[in-house]
């Protein structure tokens, strides 16, 4: 069965072609235009392997998607996908697993995406991911302390990029 | 001594000093007016003389009579000769005064003795009309008149007003013989008066010069504290010149700056296009004065300045008092009056204008520093809208930029894939895919130039070699025309690589846009002492010496690059020095106009060993 793969972008050519470069790659691979039907997507379709999170976006931001997927105890690596400049930040900010910057090359997008999967680890039999074992304790010590400093920090929708 | 001798003793004394006082005016400045003047206090003179020796009895009385006579009868006309340099006395006048004059002296010789009261009053009446005449036009001339010229003037008319009273009492003497004792007092007090009012009229105190300045200086102060800050050059001097034109009663005043880039004086309110302000080359008597810096004032400009009468007289100019307007060793420009007539004292006049040039000096300094400050702070504005504006421009550019650098990549990979490809094909990928990640470096050069100055650029530092990434940045260079070369093993520096790997690009490709015939770049790397560095060197077009010093600011694009057809929004360069400066390293530049340029990027070195470690380490990533 191929590793399924949740594309988050606004901007519907980069989604399309994210899409494409990721089937082309044996993937099996389900779009998303914003972080609300990102978490649809999540909670109605079997468990994704990985999600490609563009942050700035309408209706529901990268940093929304974060929080309320930690929120729903619902544990999925993200590799985050946004301004070259500011992709290892916004990663950082909201805990992913990995960056890529736009605009990107197409060889490095993919090494970064197999680089992910490899390193969050196989999924389980049973639909869960190893990290479905830990998310009772990261969401112990961690979603306090996260949903205080997103409630703080974190840039609504809509900003300038 | 009694008080009459006393009184009488004091008028001469006072009447010898301006004597001596406008004598030496006359030889220092030679003008009709001193000569004038020296003539009228010379027959004063005369008459004090004559009498003095008579009372020594050194001279017959009847010979002194005559004599001291035919003095005082000529000094009516040497009053009026003094009064039309002043203010003018039409010639009719002037003759028939003249004739008076010479008519009364005549039948001093001609009439019999003793002479009859009617030919003694007509004798008087002749003295009073015209000295009377010349009391009344200075009168008249007080009211025109401010400042110095003004109480100067006053006391002149005082003193003319005051010979008309002794001339006066004189003959009521002859007609009332029982008041005489009365009227020699009163004659006595006239006379003191007189020489009191000459004096002060041609010899003021400085004091008093200061006193009659004072409500002229007081005047051009307040209306200068008045000017608003953000007035125009135009408003500026308007307001100036008209406090001037009042200050010292000239016609017209004018400020004229000196203008550096057109080596000549030009007036700061354009308004002037004619006039002695029209400096139209470099002779003229203002620019005389720029020179000099030393004051000047001139009676007669059209004759003291032939080449350019018709300026002057287009103008209606016939006297200059013109002041250098200069602060410490700043020269602004000249301060100009002018007026039709001569200054009747021009050295106060002169001295008030050089004190209102001072003055404006110190103005427009002022003005210069607020004009400047106004300069930075729009300048300051416009940098910020040029931030925002590029920052968002390489923003929305990203999107489609993204798309056309991943849809190109896929399309090659398809194509590699499919085994479809052909060469041609692949080749014209490869230059969409090269072009396009040349477009996102320079989005990113833009984003990073708009970032405020406080945040950096260096994420982190780890030993990275710039052979290899000398390798990867002459790979990127597509130009079919330019042959790029490294130079160099391995050297290793401490660095941010993917940063200096942005530098290097940056250098790179300036070199190639500034080779617009081709031609070979360079990349040396080199490891020395603590340093590693890497050069950058072209054999293009080189930077022309002026544009060396401005090369690494912010949107400095050369002062010529429109010409040449090189565009560029000048931040390559900015970058690179921020960049390489926060890694703790300098950048230079080395150019030779017309045969090339070589940038020279030290670094903080890094051993060899340093750099495997770090590479094994990181190679699992």
């Amino acid at each position: 069965m191929p590793q399924r793969i949740l594309v988050v972008d606004d901007e519907r050519t980069i989604r399309e072609l994210v899409c494409e470069v990721l089937a082309d790659e044996g993937y099996e691979v389900i779009g998303a235009s914003n972080g609300a039907e990102a978490l649809s997507a999540l909670e109605q379709n079997a468990p994704f392997s990985l999600v490609v999170l563009d942050m700035w976006m309408p209706v529901m931001n990268g940093w929304q998607f974060a929080a309320e997927i930690a929120e729903r105890g619902i544990s999925v690596p993200i590799v985050v996908m946004t301004a070259a400049r500011e992709a290892r930040h916004r990663a950082e900010e909201i805990g992913a697993i990995g960056y890529i910057g736009k605009p990107f090359d197409v060889d490095q997008f993919i090494e970064s995406v197999e680089t992910a999967i490899r390193s969050s680890g196989p999924a389980l039999e049973n639909g869960a991911s190893f990290s479905d074992v830990t998310r009772p304790i990261s969401k112990l010590i961690f979603a306090p302390l996260r949903h205080l400093a997103l409630g703080t920090f974190a840039p609504r929708s809509g900003g300038a990029y | 001594m009694n008080a009459e001798t006393l009184l009488s003793t004091v008028t001469h004394a006072a009447i010898l000093f301006i004597f001596a006082a406008v004598l030496l005016e006359a030889v220092r400045a030679p003008r009709r007016l001193a000569y004038d003047a020296v003539l009228f206090f010379a027959a004063m003179t005369g008459i004090i003389t004559v009498t003095a020796l008579t009372r020594l009895r050194l001279i017959e009385p009847g010979q002194t009579g005559l004599l001291s006579s035919v003095l005082l009868l000529l000094l009516p006309y040497l009053q009026l000769r003094m009064v039309d340099d002043f203010a003018g006395v039409p010639r009719r006048i002037q003759a028939l005064a003249a004739g008076v004059a010479f008519g009364s002296v005549l039948s001093l010789y001609l009439v019999e003795r003793p002479f009859s009261a009617a030919y003694i009053l007509a004798v008087i009446g002749g003295f009073v009309a015209v000295q009377g005449y010349c009391t009344v036009v200075l009168v008249r001339a007080v009211r025109s008149s401010v400042g110095v010229t003004r109480g100067r003037t006053q006391a002149l008319a005082l003193g003319s007003a005051m010979l008309v009273t002794v001339i006066v009492v004189a003959g009521l003497q002859v007609f009332l013989p029982e008041f005489r004792p009365a009227l020699r007092g009163m004659s006595s007090v006239a006379s003191l008066t007189c020489g009191v009012g000459y004096f002060i009229g041609f010899t003021p105190p400085r004091w008093l010069r200061r006193l009659w300045q004072a409500p002229a200086i007081r005047a051009f102060l307040s209306m200068a504290a008045r000017l608003p800050a953000d007035a125009t050059p135009a408003q500026l001097a308007d307001q100036l010149e008209r406090a001037v034109t009042e200050a010292v009663g000239a016609r017209r005043s004018y400020i004229l700056v000196w203008d550096e880039d057109e080596r000549r004086l030009t007036a700061l309110n354009r308004a002037h296009a004619s006039g002695p302000q029209a400096t139209r080359h470099n002779s003229t008597l203002p620019t005389r004065v720029f020179r000099e810096q030393r004051a000047l004032a001139v009676d007669n400009a059209p004759r003291m300045d032939p080449g350019n009468a018709d300026l002057y007289q287009g103008a209606g100019a016939l006297s200059l008092l013109i002041a250098p307007i200069t602060l410490g060793d700043q020269r602004f420009g000249v301060l100009v009056a002018s007026n039709d007539r001569p200054s009747n004292f021009a050295a106060d006049d002169l001295a008030l204008i050089e004190l209102l040039a001072d003055e404006i000096a110190g103005l427009l300094r002022r003005h210069q520093l607020t004009d400047a400050a106004a300069h930075v702070r729009a300048q300051a504005e416009a940098t910020q809208l040029k931030d925002e504006f590029l920052s968002a421009a390489a923003h929305d550019l990203r999107t489609p930029l993204t798309v056309i650098l991943a849809q190109a990549q896929l399309l090659s990979r398809r194509l590699h894939r499919g085994g479809a490809a052909t060469e041609d094909l692949l080749g014209g990928i490869d230059r969409l895919v090269q072009e396009a990640q040349r477009m996102r470096r320079l989005t990113d050069d833009v984003l990073d130039a708009s970032r405020s100055e406080a945040t950096g650029f260096v994420a982190e530092v780890a030993p990275a070699d710039l052979v290899a990434i000398a390798y990867d940045v002459a790979g990127s260079v597509t130009s079919e025309r330019h042959q790029v070369l490294v130079e160099g093993a391995e050297a290793w520096a401490l660095v941010d690589g993917d940063r200096i790997r942005q530098v290097m690009q940056n250098l790179v490709d300036n070199a190639v846009k500034f080779s617009p015939a081709g031609g070979t770049i360079s990349i040396c790397c080199e490891r020395a002492g603590d340093e590693a560095m890497f050069s950058v060197k072209d054999h293009g077009i080189g930077i022309p010496p002026w544009d060396l010093p401005h090369l690494f600011q912010r949107f400095y694009r050369g002062g010529r690059s429109g010409e040449r057809g090189f565009s560029g929004m000048g931040i390559g360069l900015f970058l690179c020095k921020r960049i390489v400066e926060e890694h703790g390293g300098t950048i230079t530049v080395d150019s030779v106009y017309g045969q090339g340029t070589r940038f020279l990027v030290t670094l903080a070195g890094a051993t060899a060993e340093q750099g495997r470690t770090n590479a094994t380490a990181h190679s699992g990533r």
